[in-house]
This record gives C-alpha cells, sequence and structure tokens, in this order.
C-alpha cells in the first residue's frame, strides 16, 4: 500500500493509498468469506461459493465488498494523527489488479496560544460577600428561634398561621388532608396564603381551583394563629443556636467560616467560567474553512433529528445569521479544548485512576447512587471515564492558567454601584 | 415428423454453472442445457465452433420432470437436456472461467 499526501489546507489533509495486486487479492478472498455466509445462489451450498462465481454473478457490488476489505488497512495508517473528525472517503475504485482511495482527513487544528496575563476575570469582594452572607444567615436562625405565641386575634403580617388543608373533588370526595404552616408576609400574595390573613382560629377557607378542565375545593381550616417574636440579635441568640456558642461574635465567626468555604468553591468555579469563556480571545488557530464547514453542518443535523432547529432557528433573524453564530460558538470551543490539551500535554498534567474514583465518589449522590456504585460504574464503562478525565483535566489546567490572568475584585451585585473594582494580583 | 436442423448458436442453452458442475470442470468436463432437439454431434460442433476447442465426447442425459408443490397447487418442473461435454487436454473454455 502506498500513501501519499495530495492536498494539505491547515488542519485538512487529502490522503490518496494504493492498493496492490497482493493486498486486493487478500481483500477479495475476505470478500469472499463474508459474502459466503450471506449470499446463496441456486447450485451451490451456503459457504461453498467460489470466488469467480460471486465475481460473476455480483459483478460491481463484489468490487464494492473488496474494497471495503481493502479500506479496512486505512485506519491503522491513521493512529498517530490525531483527528478531529472522521475520515471522509471521496473517490474510491478497483481497477484489475490496482485499487486506489482517497481519504479526507481533518487533524486536531495546530493553536498559539497568546498572553494569558492578558485576560481578565472578575472576583467578587470577599469582605463584602462574607458579611452579607452573616448578617442574612443570622436573618434566618431568628427566623427560625422565634418565639411563638398563641394569639386570639386575625392573623396578620409576621404571624404564624397553623392551618389544615382538604382538599375535594368535584364529587365531594375527600382526596387528602394536611397540615400547613406559613409564616404571613407584608403585602402577601402567594395563593392560599393571602386567604389566610385576617382569619382567626376556628376560620374556615374555602377555594375553589381548576386543573386540567377538573374541579376542586380546598377547604382551609385555621388550626391556630400564633405571634411570633423574633429574638434580639445578641448573645442570647447564639446561645440558643447552639450552646458551644457564648457570645454573638463567636457565632458570627462560625457563620463567616461556613460563608468562607461556599465562597471559596463558588469564586473558583465562578473564575474558572469566566476564564474559559475569554480564552479564545487570546488563541489563534489553523483550522481549514472545510473543517468548520463540516462541523456546521452535523451540528445543524444533529439539532433537526432532535426537532429542535425550526425553533432555535426562529430566533435568529435569518439560517445564514444562525449559522453564522454556530461556526463561531464551536470554534471557540474547539481553541478552549484544544488549549487544555496542548497545555495539559506541555505542564505534564494527567489524570489518575484516585482522581477518577475520587471524582465518582463526590458526584455519586448527584447521580442518585452509592459512592461505591459510582466507582464502578466509572471503571466499567469508557465513555463516562473519559468524560471524567476531560472534565478534572481541564479543572487542573485552568486553575494552573489562574495563577497567571488578572483579577479583578468587584462588587457584589445587587449592592452598591458598578464602579470599577481595585486590581489585583 | 421431419426436424428442421437447427443453427449452432440455438443449441447451448446456457452453462450451468453449479458447485457440482465447477468440480467437474477439473476433469475439463463442461455442463450446459441444451435444445431439446439437439444431439451430441450438434453439440460437439456448437461448442468446437462457439469456443474455439477441441471436444473429446459428449454426455446427453435428458432431466425428467420433478413434481413440485406450492400449497395446494401441484405440478412439475420443465424437462430438458443437459449435455456433459469432455474437452481434449489443453483445452479450457476461458469464456466460463468467470475472468471477467
Amino acid at each position: 500500500m502506498e500513501v501519499k499526501e495530495l492536498e494539505r489546507d491547515k488542519n485538512r489533509v487529502v490522503l490518496e493509498y494504493v492498493f496492490g495486486a497482493e493486498e486486493i487479492a487478500q481483500a477479495e478472498d475476505k470478500a469472499v468469506r463474508y459474502l459466503n455466509q450471506r449470499v446463496e445462489i441456486p447450485g451451490f451450498r451456503k459457504g461453498r461459493i467460489p470466488k469467480n462465481v460471486l465475481k460473476m454473478k455480483l459483478g460491481e457490488e463484489f468490487q464494492e465488498y473488496t474494497l471495503d476489505f481493502l479500506m479496512d488497512l486505512i485506519p491503522d495508517t491513521l493512529k498517530d494523527r490525531k483527528l478531529i473528525l472522521s475520515p471522509i472517503v471521496t473517490e474510491r475504485e478497483l481497477k484489475d489488479v490496482t485499487a486506489r482511495v482517497v481519504v479526507e482527513v481533518h487533524e486536531e487544528p495546530e493553536v498559539r496560544i497568546g498572553d494569558i496575563s492578558k485576560i481578565e476575570v472578575e472576583k467578587v469582594d470577599e469582605e463584602k460577600v462574607l458579611e452579607k452572607y452573616v448578617e442574612r444567615r443570622i436573618e434566618d436562625l431568628r427566623e427560625s428561634h422565634a418565639l411563638l405565641e398563641p394569639k386570639e386575634g386575625p392573623a396578620e403580617a409576621g404571624d404564624l398561621v397553623r392551618v389544615n388543608m382538604e382538599v375535594y373533588n368535584e364529587e365531594g370526595k375527600k382526596l387528602t388532608s394536611r397540615e400547613y404552616e406559613y409564616v404571613i408576609s407584608e403585602d402577601e400574595d402567594r395563593p392560599f396564603v393571602k386567604d389566610l390573613v385576617g382569619k382567626k382560629k376556628g376560620d374556615v377557607v374555602e377555594i375553589e381551583r381548576e386543573y386540567e378542565g377538573k374541579k376542586y375545593t380546598y377547604k382551609l381550616e385555621v388550626e391556630e394563629v400564633y405571634k411570633r417574636t423574633l429574638p434580639e440579635i445578641g448573645d442570647e441568640l447564639a446561645k440558643s443556636v447552639n450552646n458551644e456558642f457564648e457570645t454573638l461574635e463567636q457565632l458570627k465567626e462560625s457563620l463567616k467560616k461556613e460563608g468562607k468555604e461556599i465562597y471559596d468553591v463558588e469564586m473558583k468555579e465562578s473564575m474558572r467560567e469566566q476564564l474559559l469563556e475569554k480564552l479564545p480571545e487570546i488563541v489563534e488557530i489553523e483550522i481549514s474553512d472545510r473543517t468548520l464547514e463540516i462541523l456546521v453542518n452535523e451540528a445543524i443535523n444533529r439539532l433537526k433529528r432532535e426537532g429542535r432547529y425550526e425553533q432555535i432557528v426562529s430566533s435568529y433573524e435569518s439560517e445564514e445569521k444562525f449559522r453564522e453564530e454556530l461556526k463561531e460558538r464551536i470554534l471557540d470551543d474547539i481553541k478552549r479544548d484544544r488549549v487544555i490539551e496542548v497545555l495539559a500535554q506541555e505542564k505534564g498534567i494527567s489524570v489518575n485512576d484516585e482522581e477518577l474514583e475520587k471524582e465518582a465518589e463526590e458526584l455519586a449522590p448527584f447521580w442518585g447512587i452509592s459512592p461505591d456504585r459510582a466507582k464502578s460504574l466509572v471503571k466499567a464503562r469508557q465513555d463516562l471515564r473519559e468524560e471524567l478525565r476531560w472534565a478534572i483535566l481541564k479543572r487542573k489546567v485552568l486553575d494552573l492558567l489562574l495563577q497567571e490572568v488578572k483579577v479583578k475584585v468587584v462588587e457584589p451585585k445587587g449592592e452598591g454601584d458598578d464602579s470599577e473594582g481595585k486590581e489585583d494580583n | 415428423m421431419k426436424q428442421e436442423k437447427l443453427s449452432l448458436h440455438d443449441v447451448l442453452i446456457r452453462p450451468i454453472i453449479t458447485e457440482k458442475a465447477l468440480i467437474l470442470r477439473e476433469q475439463r468436463k463442461y455442463v450446459f442445457e441444451v435444445n431439446p432437439l439437439a444431439n451430441k454431434n450438434l453439440v460437439k460442433e456448437a461448442v468446437e465452433k462457439l469456443f474455439n476447442v477441441k471436444v473429446e465426447k459428449v454426455n446427453i442425459l435428458n432431466m425428467k420432470p420433478k413434481p413440485k408443490r406450492r400449497g395446494i397447487f401441484e405440478g412439475k418442473t420443465r424437462s430438458w437436456k443437459k449435455a456433459v461435454v469432455t474437452l481434449k487436454e489443453g483445452y479450457t473454455i476461458k469464456e466460463l472461467e468467470g475472468e471477467h
């Protein structure tokens, strides 16, 4: 077999394979063995049809089978090339003692990574976030440690109402009966709850609702109305939350620690996402238009198969606009993936089995299975293992890059103005 | 009844390509379905002229119809004439060797 590079356009290479008589004879033998199991010709027992008879009876079809078996030799020659798409056969012919196959391969494109320090990511001011977190948690604790006092008067904002809710269908049959507790807020507008405002112990509220064409009657009987007294923010609140706390400061310190753990995890994740989003800006890529065109077409075909294409395109000015944006998005995704791969290789970053197991253990609750089951699942399924390996690798590379980017400290959202933050790092 | 003479092109109807026929080819024997009116001499002449070979001998067999049943319908296959032609040593019929 001779392989010749006919054409190269960035990452796209056109290869010509020419097979000799010996390879063709071997492929023909394979085709004969294959066809003998599937073809029946009168006068011959199954599996006993000679090559010449098959050639004569099947004609071009036999040639196609022979070419198929010849093409089985191609993947081995592509082992050293990293491909972004499956090879595409553009020409194939078998004539007498030579066969020729032309294959278009799309290699992973080369990337040039620019200056990482030009990327800027935002980090929300830690002190301010934690301050707000502690405030909010203390308010929550006040709410959950409120002192309840039964009252005779009507329910008003701030009160807690305990009701027994019974649901009846159109025929008057009782479907359910359950107790609920609601805290009435200022400008209460929740369904059912707003109807309890002003009601006293023993009052009954009947509400009719229609769901899917059926009428239901909700009977809410007020069992008790409580006046809630929120505890003062002070040492007493701290003591009631946990015996270990003597002072409010100790409670605040503990809440701050709790908040810091959440902040660290979330902020790191947010910074990784920002970096990943901006990464394509500093990357130059050598990719052929044809590769992109095929990838765009594949994505569109996938959307069409899933029946989502029309709906998505309708939110764009035209199909052309959608194609353009899709192309940009695919290009950015390739840039990101290539940067992660290239840097992982350059810096010697890899993922070992131990890390995969740990990741599986951490994901087990999200998958709704036991950690052991998650570990064995990852061991057994290569696709899953590859998915996790990629996620971990990406995280490791991004964490390394985060040490080089510019970090801008910003105010927490929804508070203060959008003034320029101070620069860090 | 007077029989009209067959032209050489009408003598051979088709070569029989079956496992058994191919085994016979190793002994230079070629099997044909021939015209029911053909005789050994006509078959010999036809094979020699059409394929440019020399024939050693010809065996003729009259194939009897076989009863066939398809559901409620009963019938039989057609009768036909088979000729086994043995070529002289050194000859083969290239046209039938599947070298297409």
